[in-house]
């Protein structure tokens, strides 16, 4: 069965703030959590280590979230397969589309609280509830 | 409020102060990209740290303030100073906010209608038009004009298409106006040429160069039914999906939304990343399913899934999550109970003694686990088969939650380097006035973290390596003049985690070292031979510096020149476990690179024994081991030394070193460890290899503490004490 | 015949105009450099037929018989520069 132990989850986001809150709140949930700061350190580390879920910022330096799910997505590897779930602060309907356009699973608008940020993690990794 | 709020207090002071030094210097040049992007990434991060603790007022302010940085950003008009003046002052009610949480603990009462005010303000300083649409991200410019042509019809809008026919459609028969005509509850099209079209005396009639927009009241789904088969490439965007709003309600319906807006990500086929979106979009309705408990669905799906990605299209996969969004109704195991699950808090205060104690019991364990292994190994030839294998297959369970567990209580002990990083800005601010200097720090990534005991000694040889870019690294503003640069010197201080490694980089924008320089000031205070000087690469000439007593300031000033050069950055980073690099780039900067471990207690060592005693070699260190006949090691000047592979090796006596006697002349042949230290590859002589293991070193104190060549001590399985040595400090 | 050239001044579209009609209209629009078009008469047009007076920005005298052409295509067209 599967169970939310060991399941691997991937916070990208420039704010150290959000990290630490998301980080916080995921571990306590019983996920194993791993930060970069950009897309580009995202990148890097989803080539690393496999990875359930990754939870990225729109607005970072470097690469945006954008650039990276597109460049993410257009990989023909199975990396380019890991689902992500978007969080920014951005909520009209144009950045939205452009997530999903990009190939973002979801979408949520921040402040996301902690409970539903945990939440939606296992249901993104399919913890029974 | 809550418990970040501490955290929040620090960075958003942090950030505020680097805010408005990016605004001071797009004051002073106000078509400095970069500090604009600067500007607008610290209100942006402000604005979500403001979320955090649920400081709305702040949020909401910051929001405008960001707002008008993003529509400076998509301009090319020079930036009007009243903008910045107000964006200022925004900044001084943030932190006049600040101070008041600081106090009280909360956000004060005015903060609303300071707010308001001030968004009035900032609205204000700018006239507002056509900044919109510059802003949209490009692949979104054509929604614009679209939901304008809607105009009065544009109510419950729910979906637009952007549909770009293939170039040969006409020839295939089809209309794509016909599919435009019959799509469902239609509000508005637009249409635009694409590239291929061309002017009217050039247009070839039978290509087809339209793209085609269109906004309808329908559902997204709806719209990909009817626009399913036709030739080309299309994008679906459902513009108020319930899916993607802020959705509240409960876990169940969470995941069925989830479940549901996976058919979005499908959706805009034609687009790049199929396989990435089918495989992604696959795994995330199959996993929310599975936390619904249903099971057979999530087999389904991946059944699906598999089907998708084997004939390259989302159709297999749409109709598998519309399958299942329609018998919602039965989950297959309903839950009975409705109990609520109690929540957890979420963060704990511990005292740093008692996660010491912790960490101190677990190498106890760790210590009696290998003794238990010890034993266990020993008792293996005397016992039955069957209890033999019991005992095996136990101890290797005992070994892996050991493992487990103190994995675990070491992630206690880590803290964010921010706790140091964060004393440096106002640090280097004065450092940099005292040298008639200007001067900033940027940190980067000072969320890592490390073993709080690293992080602690990291403060000494960071403040020694910013002190240095400061005084050595950037330039005297005129040189910086001269050479084309801002008078203003930035340095980037960054850390990342790599694996189970810190990495910390110190990048300066200065003038590089002066190699030239480096070579002449290493002959002349002796610091290695001219034979020596003349054969060694830039990049070996570089290393130089961290030689002791090396400093090549022109003039000794009252920071760095105090006769404390980059060596001692090096041991202290080297005591710690960690390597200290050095890059310069002539002209453009240097930057120092720091790596760490993650964590000081681990440590992979071989045993090795000599005269009956054993010790310890951090196998980082250990290139291999060898064992050669005892007339192939010469005597080379004072010492000795072996031929390998070509290459001469020293070799040291490791009983000579520790000043233990012993008889070898009996022996034919000698068992040598080679290592690797400071860049050299030596030979250890020793009685006897043992086996590799992990160890908790403990930093060594009292009677050993003043013991060259000495890391660290740690206890065996069969209760002696394994000293481990220092490689390096053996061969220097 | 669905595309006819009235005189030097005047193109009109008439009834259903298929694929083809887009050649037709290219090829009276180069011949007739000063021709508006006049699609009071037209049921509906093929995507080619529109592309053609997308590209040619002439003037177009309207409104169309056709429904989806005068509530989607005719506004679609004035945004891009025809005069209606």
């Amino acid at each position: 069965m599967t169970d939310k132990a060991g399941r691997r989850v991937l916070i990208v986001d420039d704010a150290a703030l959000v990290r630490t809150y998301y980080r916080t709140a995921l571990e306590q949930g019983g996920f194993l959590v791993e930060e970069a700061l950009n897309g580009l350190e995202a990148l890097e580390k989803l080539l690393l280590y496999p990875f359930d879920l990754a939870i990225v910022d729109i607005n970072m330096p470097h690469m945006d979230g954008i650039t990276f799910l597109r460049t993410l997505r257009s990989k023909d590897i199975p990396v380019s397969g890991i689902p992500v779930l978007i969080t920014s602060t951005e909520a009209g309907p144009q950045d939205m589309a452009a997530a999903r356009s990009a190939g973002a699973n979801y979408y949520l608008v921040k402040p996301v609280k902690q409970e539903t940020l945990a939440e939606y993690a296992a249901i993104f990794c399919g913890a029974p509830r | 409020m809550n418990e970040f709020v501490e955290q929040f207090l620090v960075e958003s002071r942090e950030l505020v102060a680097q805010a408005i030094d990016d605004l001071m210097a797009l004051e002073e040049r106000p078509d400095d990209r970069e500090r604009l992007d600067g500007a607008f990434r610290a209100f942006h991060t402000l604005k979500g740290a403001a979320g955090i603790v649920e400081f709305a007022a702040m949020a909401r302010m910051l929001h405008a303030a960001e707002d008008i940085l993003a529509s400076l950003r998509s301009s090319e008009e020079p930036i009007a100073p009243s903008v910045l003046d107000e964006c200022l002052a925004s900044l001084d009610l943030t932190s006049h906010w600040l101070d008041a949480m600081q106090t009280n603990g909360e956000a004060p009462s005015t903060a609303e209608g300071e707010a308001d005010a001030m968004i009035a303000r900032l609205t204000g300083s700018q006239d507002g038009d056509e900044r919109d649409q510059a802003a949209l991200p490009e692949n979104e410019v054509w929604l614009k004009p679209l939901r304008a042509a809607a105009g009065e019809h544009f109510s419950g809008i729910c979906t637009a298409l952007r549909y770009v026919p293939s170039p040969d459609a006409f020839f295939q028969g089809h209309d794509p106006l016909k599919v435009v005509a019959a799509l469902p509850r239609l509000v508005a099209v637009d249409l635009a040429l694409t590239d291929a079209a061309g002017a009217l005396d050039s247009m070839n009639a039978f290509n087809c160069g339209l793209e085609i927009r269109a906004l309808m009241e329908a559902p997204a789904a709806e719209v990909c039914t009817a626009i399913d088969g036709a030739p080309g490439k299309t994008e679906i965007i459902e513009l108020t999906s319930p899916a993607t709003s802020l959705s509240e309600g409960d876990s169940p319906s969470k995941a069925m939304s989830l479940v549901e807006a996976q058919l979005l990500v499908l959706q805009n086929t034609g687009l790049e990343g199929l396989a990435g979106r089918i495989a992604a979009a696959g795994r995330t309705a199959a996993n929310a399913l599975l936390y619904l408990g249903r099971a057979e669905a999530a087999a389904d799906l991946e059944k699906a899934t598999a089907r998708a990605q084997a004939e390259r299209k989302a159709a297999p996969l749409i109709a598998a999550i519309e399958r299942t969004l329609g018998d919602v109704a039965q989950p297959e195991r309903p839950k009975s109970d409705g109990t609520v699950q109690p929540v957890a808090p979420r963060a704990l205060r511990v005292d740093m003694g008692r996660v010491d104690a912790l960490v101190k019991l677990t190498g106890e364990l760790i210590v009696v686990k290998n003794a238990v292994g010890h034993v266990s190994k020993l008792l293996q030839a005397n016992l039955d088969p069957a209890a033999a294998a019991t005992l095996r297959e136990q101890h290797a369970l005992f070994d892996r939650l050991a493992a487990e567990l103190q994995g675990a209580v070491l992630r206690i002990r880590v803290l964010p380097l921010r706790s140091v990083f964060r004393r440096f800005p106002r640090l280097v601010r004065e450092t940099a006035v005292g040298v008639g200097k200007t001067v900033r720090l940027v940190t980067e990534g000072d969320g890592t973290e490390a073993d709080a005991t690293i992080v602690d000694a990291l403060f000494e040889p960071l403040l020694h390596v910013l002190r240095n870019a400061v005084d050595h690294g950037i330039e005297r503003p005129e040189q910086r003049a001269s050479a084309g640069k801002p008078a203003m010197g930035t340095l980037v201080l960054r850390a990342r985690r790599e694996a189970d490694t810190i990495r910390i980089e110190l990048e300066d924008d200065g003038g590089g070292i002066d190699l030239d320089r480096v070579r002449a000031v290493g002959r002349a205070r002796g610091v290695a031979t001219q034979e020596a000087m003349t054969a060694m690469t830039d990049a070996e000439a570089i290393n130089l510096v961290f030689a002791p007593g090396f400093s090549t300031a022109a003039a000794v000033t009252g920071l760095s020149g105090r006769g404390v050069g980059m060596d001692s950055v090096k041991t202290a980073i080297e005591r710690l476990g960690g390597t200290v690099t050095l890059e310069s780039r002539p002209g453009t900067g240097t930057t120092v690179g720091l790596i760490l471990p993650f964590s000081l207690m681990m440590t992979r060592v071989m045993t090795v024994e000599v005269a009956g005693q054993a010790f310890g070699l951090p196998l980082d260190g250990v290139v291999e081991t060898s064992i050669v006949a005892r007339d192939q090691i010469a005597p080379i000047g004072a010492g000795r030394a072996f031929v390998l592979r070509d290459r001469t090796v020293p070799v040291i006596d490791l009983a000579d070193t520790l000043g233990i006697a012993r008889d070898v002349s009996g022996q034919g042949q000698a068992k040598i460890v080679v290592v690797q230290a400071a860049g050299q590859i030596g030979g250890l002589e020793v009685d006897r290899l043992g086996e590799r293991m992990d160890v908790m070193l403990t930093p060594i104190n009292g009677l050993l503490g003043g013991m060259r060549g000495v890391a660290g001590t740690t206890l065996l399985g069969d209760g002696r004490v394994l000293i481990v040595l220092n490689v390096e400090e053996i061969f220097t | 015949m669905t595309v006819v050239l009235h005189d030097a001044k005047t193109i009109r579209l008439i009834g259903a105009c298929p694929a083809d009609d887009g050649e037709a209209l290219l090829q009276h629009l180069l011949a007739n450099p000063a021709a508006e078009i006049d699609w009071r008469g037209c049921e509906s047009a093929h995507a080619a037929v529109i592309q053609v007076l997308l590209v040619s920005k002439r003037p177009l005298r309207g409104p169309p018989a056709g429904q989806f052409l005068h509530r989607f295509i005719g506004p679609a067209l004035a945004r891009n520069g025809s005069q209606v």
